[in-house]
């Protein structure tokens, strides 16, 4: 019989016990922790990639049309959220960060929701021009897979019911070349 | 005659009897949370938890499952708490005691078995599989501490009675107070260590508390118990913390006597509250929970061994 | 002024009795870390109790697979009230990743009322202690309600 914490146990007694005081005095979590979800409406494009690499699908859209446009409502639901952040690295924009705040606790499921709206104006077609060198930039880009380039044959087309309106692949077009045709 | 009752009275229902031991026996298990928890560097719950826990348990439902027989699991922990009570009324507060008798160091010892018999009749009564494993280990328990007990309870009242034993606990404290405490006799001390070593698997604390194991019979005997009568048997725990330290007191340590009654009560439970931090709470922290043939073992060979030598030494007269 | 007392002591004594339902082991072992020094719970009276007639909190985590699920709901059952129901993560609210497989029949909701849902993967042992604490608070008021 050996007792090798007698004397820690002791010596423990009279001294500070290692316990934090948490709920008196808040804790903040360490730098880059994977916390509450928060989503910036403006900031985004509704590319939709955030919904397709969400493995738990905790992301929803909603459409909505109103006169001249129409809302875009993404929600995020925290009561199916793994915390990966591959929503946070896959949102071009930044308007998804996962913040560390952890303080993830209530009695309705309803309150652990995080959603923001969007006005989105109607943008014209999105049409190719001449400047094009079928590069394939812009079909790699489209989260919607919506643009299909063929460079042998020297074909653009888009298919207007898959794309988003995201605008990406304007912004990537090398030769400026692509744009959103004024209705 | 109406005094003599209402003094009877008195001693059962206030001091020495339920409210004194309920009270102390409750701050003992409280003081018994703390200190583990500052062994532990944790803060620990409040003083006063085992209180909460008690009235807490009180203001829950009572569930009597259908196997069970309803009277006997619900009198046993009542049986329990009375025995502890009337066994507190037979152990002497310093000069004062309630109940004195010619051999009530015997009564004493019988009386002891009747809250782990409570806990066995309870579990039995339960008709749960995981209550029959911990009866079974409750009276492979008691069989263990039993015979160490039995070997000290012995020597001390050989030291007491001459050539005679002595089993009156009352005459045990009446010769410490003449000669010097039983623990200031050298002969006596490893009988002292073997109580000590004995008190822990009384009451079922952490390294003894085969029983109960919680994590892997879910609390044995008591699996089946919920409200009132689950706030009774954890009460029984805490009594039983106070009584046997002040057993422990009353054989070894009974030579301080101030003559005011009060004082001495203080006296009692300040050495007490030594005995269940050093017994108890100290090896709980430093151990962890026993196999039941270890836990044997352990009594029959270490402890036996200890109260043999005092009983040698004491009966040759050393 | 006894009631008051039972209903004080209830929402300063809560046993904990933890149940799996197929969970990866993540927030079992927060909730664990919930009782060591760092942030012992006891400071508040939490105990891990070892049978569902001790308890007054039932934490469940996992995604209540087909084979645990009237298991767990029969543990629940045989809980005295007045009981509290917490979920740990992500996975008894939603199923979390393992939503739509065919042995898995997550929300808890449908079958009984959660009282306080700690959302995370895995939360953190601060944030089991909120809810744990918030839970205890709605245990009291539970048993007050009782008095009435």
């Amino acid at each position: 019989m050996n007792f090798p914490f007698i004397r820690e146990a002791i010596s423990n007694v009279f001294s500070k016990p290692s316990t934090r005081n948490f709920p008196a005095e808040n804790v903040e979590a360490k730098p880059n922790y994977r916390g509450r979800i928060t989503y910036d409406a403006e900031k985004c494009v509704n590319c939709g990639n955030c919904v397709k690499v969400c493995a738990p699908s905790a992301i929803t859209r909603k459409y909505e049309d109103v006169e001249g446009g129409q809302r875009i409502t993404y929600t995020f639901d925290l009561t199916s959220c793994t915390f990966c952040g591959t929503c946070q690295d896959f949102c071009d924009e930044g308007a998804i960060v996962l913040s560390p705040d952890y303080h993830m606790v209530a009695e309705r499921a309803s309150d652990l929701v995080v959603s923001g709206t969007r006005f989105a104006a109607k943008k014209g077609k999105l049409v190719n021009s001449d400047a094009c060198v079928f590069c394939t930039l812009c079909a790699k880009v489209c989260p919607q897979e919506a643009i299909t380039v063929d460079r042998k044959e020297k074909l653009w087309s888009v298919d207007y019911d898959k794309c988003v309106q995201c605008g990406k692949c304007i912004a990537k077009c090398p030769k400026k070349s692509l744009s959103f045709e004024e209705a | 005659m109406g005094i003599t009752i209402l003094r009877l009275l008195f001693y059962v229902l206030i001091f020495p009897g339920c409210l004194f031991v309920t009270a102390i026996g409750l701050l003992l298990a409280g003081i018994d949370r703390k200190v583990l928890a500052r062994m532990q560097r944790r803060v620990g719950p409040p003083i006063v938890q085992p209180v909460y826990d008690f009235f807490k348990l009180l203001g829950k439902e009572t569930i009597i499952p259908h196997a069970a027989n309803k009277t006997a699991f619900l009198a046993a922990p009542v049986v329990g708490f009375v025995s502890l009570v009337v066994l507190m009324l037979f152990i002497p507060v310093f000069s004062f005691s309630a109940f004195s008798g010619r051999a009530d160091l015997i009564v004493v010892l019988y009386l002891l078995t009747i809250p782990g018999v409570a806990l066995i009749v309870g579990g039995s009564a339960s008709g749960s599989p995981y209550a029959g494993i911990g009866i079974s280990r409750e009276m492979v328990t008691m069989m263990a501490y039993e015979l160490p007990l039995i070997l000290v309870l012995l020597s001390v009242a050989k030291m007491a009675g001459g050539s005679a034993l002595c089993f009156s606990l009352s005459d045990i404290v009446a010769w410490q107070e003449a000669h010097h405490s039983m623990i200031a006799h050298w002969q006596l001390i490893p009988a002292a260590v073997a109580m000590l070593l004995v008190i822990p698997a009384e009451v079922g604390t952490q390294p003894f508390d085969v029983a109960e194991a919680e994590t892997e019979i879910c609390e044995g005997p008591l699996i089946e118990y919920s409200g009132a009568p689950l706030a009774m048997f954890k009460l029984n725990t805490a009594l039983k913390m106070f009584v046997m330290t002040a057993l422990f007191v009353a054989l070894f340590i009974g030579g301080i006597d101030t003559g005011i009654v009060a004082l001495n009560a203080l006296i009692l439970v300040l050495l007490c509250i030594v005995l269940t931090v050093l017994c108890m709470t100290l090896i709980h922290a430093v151990t962890a929970r026993l196999k039941i043939e270890h836990l044997f073992q352990f009594y029959w060979t270490f402890v036996t061994t200890l109260a043999t030598v005092s009983l040698v030494l004491v009966w040759l007269g050393l | 002024m006894f009631k008051k007392m039972i209903a004080k002591s209830t929402a300063k004594s809560p046993w904990i009795y933890h149940i799996n339902t197929g969970s990866c082991n993540g927030c079992d072992i927060e909730l664990v870390a919930v009782l060591t020094p760092r942030y012992d719970a006891e400071r508040f009276g939490f105990k891990l109790a070892g049978t569902p007639r001790h308890a007054d909190i039932v934490v469940v985590s996992g995604p209540i697979t087909s084979q645990s699920k009237e298991r767990l709901l029969r543990t629940l059952e045989q809980v005295p009230e007045p009981k509290c129901v917490v979920t740990i993560g992500s996975c008894p609210q939603s199923g979390n990743v393992f939503k739509g497989s065919y042995s898995v029949e997550a929300p808890l909701e449908q079958y009984v009322h959660v009282d306080v849902a700690i959302a995370g993967c895995t939360p953190k042992p601060e944030a089991v202690i909120e809810g744990l604490y918030k839970a205890a608070e709605i245990l009291g008021k539970k048993r007050e309600a009782m008095n009435q």
